[in-house]
């Protein structure tokens, strides 16, 4: 785990511009914890570390920054442009980075994204053995049930996804899971047997195409959002496939002013709802009762 | 002597005209190469959104350096099209590269249309002048 982590930070160090990369460098050396490296054009490098903001003496030049972006890219712009489109590129080794420019639209709809002017580079994680309180929650009536992770943006939502997926598969457990895996980031660093990682599909069918060709027992997804991915949970649910999926909200009622968290919440697909903080110690967990 | 001087001399030309239509004939060749390299590019952008990295990954050939040099070589005044397809392939967007790809098949079409017309005649030319040149020498030497 921690080798792959370590590629990771040396693929991230790898793209970056040679100050930037001595900064970054110089502060994963001082105890690591780097989550995100944030890049502005012409602006200060800034690193979170342990949910903490950090700037540092290094400055990102217009050269720099777009010689960072096309390194990102992998010089091939145009094999990126559906997902810069949704906010993010993918890259090997698990980077995922957001992008910030701005958006041409046609008919309300984002065609492409011009003068990009910030990325957020973030570092998968692996922390095995962080979802372990929450097994029992899922496990307790004999039969995997499901269960909603709520938090802010950064929290850490993402990394107990992959550990719960990483312990319900693990020969202890020994459940079938299925990761939809849209943005290709959930799935990093995991490859256990008895998981199948769908890579890029679109959640909503992604979630329809595991339960109809993969019979899997627990479907794992992160950011409920639309009403297809709505959906998509309560067609898992009626088909006896318990769900575990993230959703942003900064506390317990935020879910409820979401229609369509409302509605599977309501509908009783997520009998357990888990809300994640961050302290000094780590994440803390809020577990609670979903609603019927 | 002068007629061993005229048989060396008529050899040369000889060879100077096949060299010559040699490399016509190369350069109609490069043409198709660097023509079915840049259809390659594009179906595999079109199709699979492949990185430049790994474009040529299962062209048949191994496209490195030295093979788009060579090709660059014999394809003399006429690689700049080629060359600004490459220096400008992956800095766009899908349909901006797929343009651009476009746009660089119709160049190299035309020149590979314009070679095709000039190439019989060239290859005449190529063979008649050295020797006539030859001939022309002979004669006033003797």
């Amino acid at each position: 785990v921690k080798e792959k982590e370590s590629d990771a930070l040396s693929a991230a160090l790898a793209v970056l511009s040679p100050t930037a990369a001595e900064a970054v460098a110089a502060a994963a050396a001082l105890g690591g914890g780097v989550q995100e490296i944030r890049l502005y054009r012409g602006g200060t490098v800034m690193l979170v570390r342990r949910g903490v903001t950090v700037r540092t003496s290094a400055v990102c030049g217009e050269s720099d920054f777009d010689g960072t972006f096309r390194r990102l890219c992998g010089n091939s712009l145009y094999a990126h442009g559906d997902t810069i489109r949704d906010g993010y590129i993918y890259c090997e080794d698990g980077l995922r980075v957001g992008v910030c420019g701005r958006a041409v639209t046609e008919n309300g709809r984002i065609v492409r994204v011009t003068d990009i002017a910030s990325l957020c580079i973030r570092l998968p994680v692996r922390v095995p053995g962080a979802a372990d309180a929450l097994l029992p929650y899922i496990l307790r009536d004999g039969a995997p049930g499901g269960m909603l992770i709520w938090s802010p943006p950064g929290v850490g939502k993402t990394t107990v996804l992959r550990e719960l997926a990483a312990a319900l598969s693990a020969p202890e457990h020994g459940l079938r899971c299925a990761i939809v895996d849209t943005r290709q980031e959930l799935g990093w660093g995991i490859d256990g047997d008895g998981i199948d990682i769908l890579c890029g599909y679109p959640r909503a069918a992604g979630m329809e195409i595991a339960v109809r060709t993969l019979s899997p027992q627990v479907v794992i997804c992160d950011e409920i959002f639309t009403e297809a991915d709505a959906d998509a949970v309560l067609y898992c649910a009626a088909s006896g496939v318990s769900v575990i999926a993230s959703a942003h909200a900064a506390c317990r009622g935020d879910l409820h002013l979401r229609p369509p968290l409302r509605r599977v919440i309501g509908a009783g697909a997520f009998p357990a709802l888990v809300g994640l903080s961050r302290t000094a110690d780590g994440i803390v967990f809020d577990i609670s009762e979903g609603g019927v | 002597v002068r007629l061993l001087g005229g048989g060396m001399l008529i050899f040369a030309a000889l060879a100077l005209g096949f060299m010559a239509r040699r490399r016509a004939a190369d350069h109609l060749h490069a043409l198709e190469r660097a023509l079915t390299l840049v259809r390659h590019a594009k179906r595999e952008i079109e199709l699979f959104g492949t990185p430049c990295g790994m474009l040529f990954a299962h062209y048949g050939e191994t496209v490195d350096e030295a093979w788009m040099n060579r090709l660059y070589a014999e394809l003399d005044s006429d690689s700049a099209s080629i060359r600004d397809f490459f220096a400008r392939l992956g800095g766009g967007y899908r349909e901006d590269t797929l343009r651009l790809c476009d746009s660089t098949i119709a160049a190299l079409e035309e020149k590979r249309r314009q070679a095709e017309r000039e190439y019989p005649a060239r290859s005449k030319l190529c063979a008649a002048m050295p020797l006539l040149f030859a001939v022309s020498v002979i004669v006033l030497i003797l």
